[in-house]
């Protein structure tokens, strides 16, 4: 129901049903991956799974307030075509608690699958490091992961491989709710 | 062999300044930092040294520096990390932790085979010489 | 100076927001016009420091650690609150708390306890203001068991070291003060700014009960008042008179006696106005009145 409008279970509905079942993790999207993902739906995902309270959010696709009355989240998993170049992107949509999957963004890397990981985790921390000193990782990050692989061998590598690499394509995901302009706004 | 336990341990030594910028977040999300040793680099040795109490009511990072740097000073060949412990409902566990001070050198592990009935090898981790 | 400085100072001063601090301390604490005058210095001082730093002047760190002296109930602490916050607002400050202490909160009962007790107090006051109230009690040469010397060291130590993250402020009575910093030079040489808070006078005492007053949505009557121009004039020259808190303390009393009074008519029904008027007998039935009237007879 998330793609195609005529039937179906919208993913938000599965969401929640994944959280009142105990489910450990779950894979919700990854926004700048391969897979299709628009943000403001795929943050919606992500709050539903994570948050105590989910706040009514018509933008991110959340109608109705919910709480979840101390009910454990989900660990929500981001895998599909994602690498270290897009860490800035991955960090500031998806937040901290998430599972960062990189398949072929370890095993494809250049010199060996030993340092397609050390790439990923150097460029997170950097990352992390960034954010938490209050950097602005949306603009920065690319300088952020250039800074840091002068020093890092792997991850000068997987940026110079993917560091380009980006999927840009219209969504076939549309937005459930559109702010419509009032006379008051 | 360069210990990768806890955050940024990939990255070079981070210097007191990063140090105080790191833990001022912590600070701003309201997390308690508190600050442990050990000589005992084993994976599977969780649990450190407490260097004081864990502190609860700190509104500036210069004062939770001030005790990182009279641990590091206390035990300059052990491996001191500083932990921020988030203590909402439902999560009530570590949020931060990340090693400030090691031994001047880090011999690492190797790996001890034993041979066992049937010829089973076994493994464990060992410290190299 | 030229333009651009004179701009700069204007603009120093409306971007750091510490004119509606001073004001609001104008409007707050009644008197106390010496120690108004001197936070008002202190602050052109700062401001203008900061502006000789952006120009590559030489300045250095100022210290900014300070002494109040002055009898109880005269503002000692109020004021260390407003410091913390001028200070915060003009940058010299990095968070702005106060950590208000007293002796016990730094010195230990047995040897080993003053160093965690008084570390702790100086870890948790980094980045803000540490008020050391009664500051004297800290050194007691008579008893040669007390600890009170190795807390004093260590804040030495640590008002040297970390000039830039901790202000500190002392504060006692005038001449016990000045007999604690003689026996103890090097404290004194850090403290810049010595500043005293003067007893107010009978006007002002009477101006501060008005103010409490008008936050307890209280009003007097007339004779009232005049029952407690008349209380405040022989209050002062009875022993233990703490200013602003005396005041404070004949007012919470009067407010006993008023509620017992209209107990005593409950059958009448009462307006808002009889609840928030405090008569003149209410005040009159004090003690302080009883007292004087002996005094007088004997």
């Amino acid at each position: 129901m998330t793609r195609q409008r005529s039937h179906g279970v919208s993913f938000r509905v599965i969401a929640k049903w994944m959280r009142l079942a105990g489910v450990d993790h779950l894979h919700a999207g990854t926004v700048v991956g391969k897979l299709e993902g628009d943000p403001n739906t795929v943050q919606g995902f992500y709050n539903v799974l994570r948050e105590p309270l989910n706040a009514v959010d018509p933008s991110r696709g959340i109608f109705f307030e919910q709480n979840w009355a101390g009910l454990n989240g989900v660990m929500p998993v981001a895998s599909g075509g994602i690498h270290a170049g897009q860490m800035h992107q991955l960090l500031t949509y998806l937040g901290d608690d998430t599972v960062l999957q990189f398949g072929g963004g370890t095993i494809g890397h250049p010199m060996g699958i030993a340092a397609g990981a050390t790439a990923n985790r150097v460029a997170l921390e950097a990352m992390v490091l960034a954010r938490n000193e209050g950097r602005d990782i949306w603009n920065e990050g690319p300088q952020i992961l250039a800074d840091v692989a002068r020093h890092c061998t792997p991850l000068k590598a997987a940026l110079d491989t993917w560091g380009e690499v980006t999927f840009n394509y219209a969504s076939t995901d549309t937005p459930d709710f559109i702010p419509t302009p009032t006379a008051a706004a | 062999m360069r210990l990768t336990q806890g955050a940024f341990s990939f990255l070079p030594d981070l210097t007191d300044a990063q140090i105080a910028a790191q833990i001022e977040y912590c600070l701003q999300q309201g997390w308690a930092t508190s600050v442990e040793y050990t000589d005992d680099p084993h994976p599977r040795n969780t649990y450190w040294e407490m260097f004081g109490m864990p502190m609860f009511d700190m509104k500036d990072a210069a004062g939770v520096l001030q005790e990182v740097n009279a641990c590091r000073h206390t035990f300059p060949n052990h491996y001191v990390r500083v932990n921020a412990f988030d203590a909402t409902r439902g999560v009530e566990s570590v949020r931060l932790s990340f090693i400030v001070n090691r031994p001047p050198e880090e011999p690492g592990f190797g790996l001890i085979r034993e041979e066992g009935a049937g010829r089973n090898i076994r493994y464990t981790l060992g410290r190299r010489a | 100076m030229n333009a651009a400085t004179q701009m700069s100072l204007e603009a120093e001063l409306a971007e750091s927001q510490v004119a509606d601090v001073l004001d609001k301390l104008d409007a707050e604490l009644v008197g106390l016009a010496p120690v108004k005058s001197r936070i008002r210095d202190i602050c052109a001082f700062l401001l203008v420091d900061k502006l000789r730093s952006q120009l590559n002047l030489n300045s250095g760190a100022p210290s900014l650690h300070m002494s109040f002296t002055g009898n109880p109930g005269t503002g000692k602490t109020t004021v260390a609150l407003r410091m913390a916050e001028i200070l915060h607002r003009l940058g010299y400050v990095r968070k702005g708390h106060l950590v208000a202490v007293t002796r016990d909160d730094l010195v230990g009962q047995y040897i080993g306890h003053t160093a965690p007790k008084t570390r702790e107090i100086l870890k948790r006051a980094m980045g803000g203001v540490l008020f050391i109230d009664e500051a004297y009690y800290l050194y007691r040469p008579e008893n040669e068991r007390d600890y009170g010397q190795e807390a004093i060291e260590m804040l030495l130590q640590q008002m040297e070291d970390h000039r830039d993250d901790l202000v500190v402020i002392l504060a006692g009575y005038k001449d016990r003060m000045e007999q604690f910093f003689r026996s103890n030079p090097g404290l004194s040489s850090r403290i810049a700014h010595h500043i005293d808070f003067p007893n107010y006078t009978s006007a002002e005492l009477l101006a501060i009960g008005h103010l409490m007053l008008k936050q307890m949505q209280y009003t007097l009557s007339r004779e009232a008042e005049a029952v407690l121009r008349e209380y405040i004039e022989l209050r002062q020259t009875q022993p233990n008179f703490s200013n602003a808190r005396s005041i404070r303390n004949a007012l919470d009393r009067a407010r006993l006696r008023q509620a017992t009074r209209l107990l005593a008519q409950r059958d009448k029904p009462l307006s808002a106005r009889e609840l928030m008027t405090i008569e003149a007998q209410d005040i009159r039935a004090s003690r302080v009145f009883a007292q004087a009237a002996r005094g007088s007879d004997s």
